[in-house]
């Protein structure tokens, strides 16, 4: 629809598009009989810039010509002219003034947007001792700043795409061209485009239109609100899916083996990235596996268990009301029950939860007899070892297989825990992530990858991205050995 | 995620849960001890996890029952124990003398059909005692009495030389196997059985009683015919090679040298008439000196090198006429002639007589390397200087 040439025209218009909405501002000016007017929502634009800038450069201007000579005059950098009225009330959302003159059927949009965010805080979920602090906030435009300035290449290149029929949110695309393979770019941005949906309010709305298959609690994509992490993956070739209003960014692929590691690992040596991976691989061992292997040993095959261990559990479980299994069960539904209430209560009342975790719920049910200290030290042990992983989906993930592990093994015994196993590596051999198998570089085996995301070798020695990640292997701009210095 | 919940679902139709059980519906059973009555044997159990005392980890019962056979004196004991007797963990069996006199072969035969038995527990004899009083002492020592004497068995091997711990695997090889004849160990009792069971004899620093592992005794076929002494029992286990480090006395001109053995190693050969070269080496140091004896001097280290090599000799030869006069084959001699001329061994009728004359040749080389801390006798250095070590 075009734009009226009579100014009162087109703000009754803007007026009755949003019904009468009481955060609507307008007001006209006359100058030498020609109408100008000009509109904006108070609650997204800042008055202190309308008042500067705007009314300064409206009024007593020279009345020829007086659409250009408006349009020069204003002192602002982010001025657009529009033609159409259909768009014109994401313009005012977003926080532009919109300017008519009588006799054009033209309006100008000037962007005064009121500062609605929160400044650059340090990362609340990630935390880690030694590193940069900063994490993404709500801000598109600081989010995209955050990355831009730690990677200062023209190859990284940031495509918008505005996904959600009325949040109008925009979602960027970040990659470095020259990287990054541009079958994978495309793949993300048509998905992006093809998304119907009212609205987006969180990275997570995005996560699933984007993943490959749906049937797989294991998250095919790093969620993060950390910078440095973001750009590490962006100069290994991957690509970093940034949505307004959230400080959790997207990174694409995410393979099994990236949930082992924590942005720290490249900040400290080698041998201590290394040495920390390989625990946090025996930590989801443990997680995944303990519970159900008690179940298993206690109730099918305690010939595994040592002599004086099993008398020492058998005299542990005496008396006992319930079956092994769901005591497990019991407790482990208890802990992630405590931890819900824990994540989500005020800190003031974080103390009155200690107790009742620490002291009702041990020590006083084991002198109850409710439950055995064995099962209270199996669940205790594998909670502790989910937490060493910071990604949330990761955590549910090995929850929900931690389950599923108990319950064979609870009608099988060890023959059920193997099954389950077979199952479970199956299962994650079978997950694709942008066409990567989920379990590279293990299998499908490849040096590189195991070099780079297995271990961490020595960052004078890794001279090679992974292969399946990028066709540009070459990590370092000279390969030849020169003796500087010294 | 409709295959998982399929998967899930045939594993809970599939099943039923078979052999599902708690553990704390269990007995364990960690000793056995199998004795003669009047119409059969008496089985006697050794349960370890029962919670009578809270003060204490570990008290234990022992419950008995008879039967015709081993499995009807189990089921027996089954009446008596409120819980599910599990043998999955035993760890030491006990067959009195009496029993093993009868032969031992419809005793085990019960213990290699029971699936859930591991085949790794300790064999032994009670000498002189029933199997049951051995089972029931307690010892200050230990937690609980079947690992006091899985312990005592497995740990002496080393010390003193006239032991050897054998599990129920070794146990079935040489009862199976012709060719090679068992021995075993024999527990026997010192001082009053009936003080020693009670729980006082654990809280005591003195026990009122307690086991004492004693000599080897010798099987023909699966029947017990007789007890080695001392000495016949390390040469037994010179022979088989059971041992590595054992200490050996030998007299000096006015007193006794010891010394310890240590990586004693013998190998046997038979050649093809029958004859058997038995050649034992290994490296020894001295411990103990009551006799005047300059050890500075090459020559004198030889002369003790020499007379433990005629001392093991003789443990040896001891050894070889025990069971010659028996005609038992406990060294594997038989086992080792068709292994290596099967055609010739087949063809030998009367194996007792062969045996009997069969010719042993020992060749024994006890390397002393080194002559302990001091190299002259306390007799010797007194008026010399020695300096107090702080």
């Amino acid at each position: 629809m075009r734009i009226y040439k009579t100014v009162d025209k087109n703000i009754d218009y803007i007026k009755n598009i949003n019904h009468n909405s009481s955060d609507i501002v307008s007001r006209i000016i006359t100058n030498n009989n020609i109408k100008i007017g000009y509109v904006y929502l108070e609650s997204v634009t800042s008055d202190d810039k309308v008042s500067e800038f705007l009314n300064k450069s409206i009024i007593g201007k020279n009345t020829q010509d007086i659409f250009s000579n408006i349009e020069d005059s204003i002192y602002n950098s982010h001025i657009t002219t529009l033609k159409e009225l259909d768009n014109i009330f994401y313009y005012l959302s977003s926080g532009f003034t919109v300017i008519f003159i009588d006799n054009y059927d033209m309006c100008i949009t000037v962007e005064t947007r009121m500062s609605l965010d929160r400044g650059v805080s340090e990362a609340t979920s990630e935390p880690i001792v030694r590193g940069p602090k900063d994490s993404f906030t709500e801000n598109n435009a600081i989010n995209l700043g955050l990355i831009r300035k730690r990677i200062k290449d023209e190859n990284l290149i940031f495509d918008e795409v505005k996904v959600g029929k009325r949040t109008k949110t925009k979602v960027s695309v970040a990659y470095i061209k020259d990287i990054t393979n541009s079958k994978n770019v495309i793949k993300v941005i048509d998905k992006l485009k093809s998304i119907d949906i009212d609205g987006i309010l969180d990275s997570g709305y995005v996560r699933e239109f984007l993943r490959d298959q749906s049937s797989t609690v294991f998250p095919g994509m790093i969620s993060t609100e950390r910078p440095d992490l973001a750009c590490t993956s962006l100069l290994d070739g991957k690509i970093v899916v940034l949505v307004e209003n959230t400080p959790y960014v997207l990174i694409m692929p995410g393979l099994f083996i990236d949930y082992f590691h924590s942005p720290e690992d490249n900040y400290e040596k080698p041998i201590n990235a290394s040495f920390l991976r390989l625990l946090r691989i025996l930590c989801f061992i443990i997680t995944i596996s303990v519970p159900a292997l008690y179940v298993a040993l206690m109730t099918f095959n305690p010939e595994i268990i040592p002599d004086e261990l099993l008398i020492s559990l058998a005299l542990q479980r005496d008396g006992v009301p319930f079956p092994t299994a769901l005591e497990i069960l019991i407790f482990v539904i208890v802990f992630e029950i405590l931890r819900q209430a824990d994540v989500h209560s005020p800190t003031v009342s974080g103390s009155a939860m200690n107790i009742v975790g620490a002291l009702i719920l041990g020590d006083a049910a084991v002198n109850a007899g409710i439950v055995s200290p064995i099962a209270i030290i199996i669940v205790a042990v594998t909670s502790i070892c989910e937490l060493v992983f910071y990604d949330v989906d990761m955590i549910n993930a090995v929850r929900f297989w931690r389950i599923i592990f108990i319950i064979a093994s609870l009608f099988l015994g060890i023959i059920g825990f193997v099954s389950c196993m077979f199952i479970f590596v199956t299962k994650l051999s079978s997950i694709v992530s942008l066409d990567i198998p989920y379990l590279t570089p293990i299998s499908p085996l490849s040096t590189t990858g195991i070099k780079n995301y297995l271990f961490r070798i020595k960052r004078t020695k890794l001279n090679n991205r992974a292969k399946y990640l990028t066709r540009n292997i070459k990590r370092m701009v000279s390969h030849e050995k020169t003796n500087t210095s010294n | 995620m409709k295959r998982l919940i399929l998967v899930i679902s045939l594993i809970i139709i599939c099943t039923g849960c078979f052999n599902y059980s708690e553990l704390n519906d269990y007995a364990i059973a960690t000793g056995m001890a199998i004795d003669k009555s009047d119409d059969g044997y008496e089985v006697s159990m050794l349960i370890s996890n029962s919670p009578k005392s809270s003060e204490k980890n570990y008290t234990t019962v022992v419950y008995s029952g008879k039967g015709k056979t081993i499995y009807e004196a189990i089921k027996e004991i089954g009446l008596i124990s409120p819980k599910e007797l599990y043998i999955g963990h035993l760890s030491i069996l006990i067959i009195s003398d009496s029993v093993a006199k009868d032969g031992i072969n419809s005793v085990l035969e019960f213990l290699l059909q029971e699936p859930r038995s591991k085949k790794n527990f300790y064999v032994a004899l009670s000498k002189d005692n029933k199997a049951k009083d051995v089972l029931s002492i307690t010892s200050p020592l230990t937690d609980f009495p079947s690992q006091n004497l899985a312990t005592n068995l497995k740990d002496t091997t080393n010390l003193q030389g006239s032991i050897s711990a054998i599990d129920f695997n070794t146990l079935l090889y040489k009862l199976v196997n012709k060719g090679v004849d068992l021995t075993l160990n024999g527990f026997v009792i010192v001082g009053d059985i009936k003080d020693g069971v009670k729980e006082s004899n654990m809280e005591t620093n003195k026990p009122a009683s307690y086991i004492k592992l004693t000599n080897q005794a010798i099987f023909k076929n699966d029947k017990l015919i007789a007890w080695a002494n001392k000495n016949e029992s390390r040469g037994i286990n010179i022979i088989n090679d059971k041992i590595h480090e054992m200490y050996i006395k030998v007299k000096c001109d006015n007193g006794f040298i010891v010394v310890d053995t240590n990586t004693l190693e013998t190998k046997k050969s038979v050649d093809k008439k029958g004859d058997v070269t038995l050649n034992t080496t290994g490296k020894a140091s001295i411990s103990e000196i009551t006799c005047d004896i300059d050890l500075t001097k090459p020559s004198n280290i030889k002369r003790i090198e020499n007379k433990v090599n005629n001392k093991i000799q003789d443990l040896e030869l001891k050894a070889i006429n025990l069971s010659k006069k028996y005609s038992t084959d406990i060294f594997g001699i038989g086992l080792m002639y068709y292994q290596d001329y099967p055609h010739i061994y087949n063809k030998i009728k009367d194996y007792d007589k062969f045996y009997k004359n069969i010719k042993f040749k020992s060749n024994v080389d006890i390397k002393i390397n080194t002559s302990g801390s001091i190299k002259q006798t306390l007799k010797n250095i007194e008026g010399s200087r020695y300096e107090e070590d702080n």
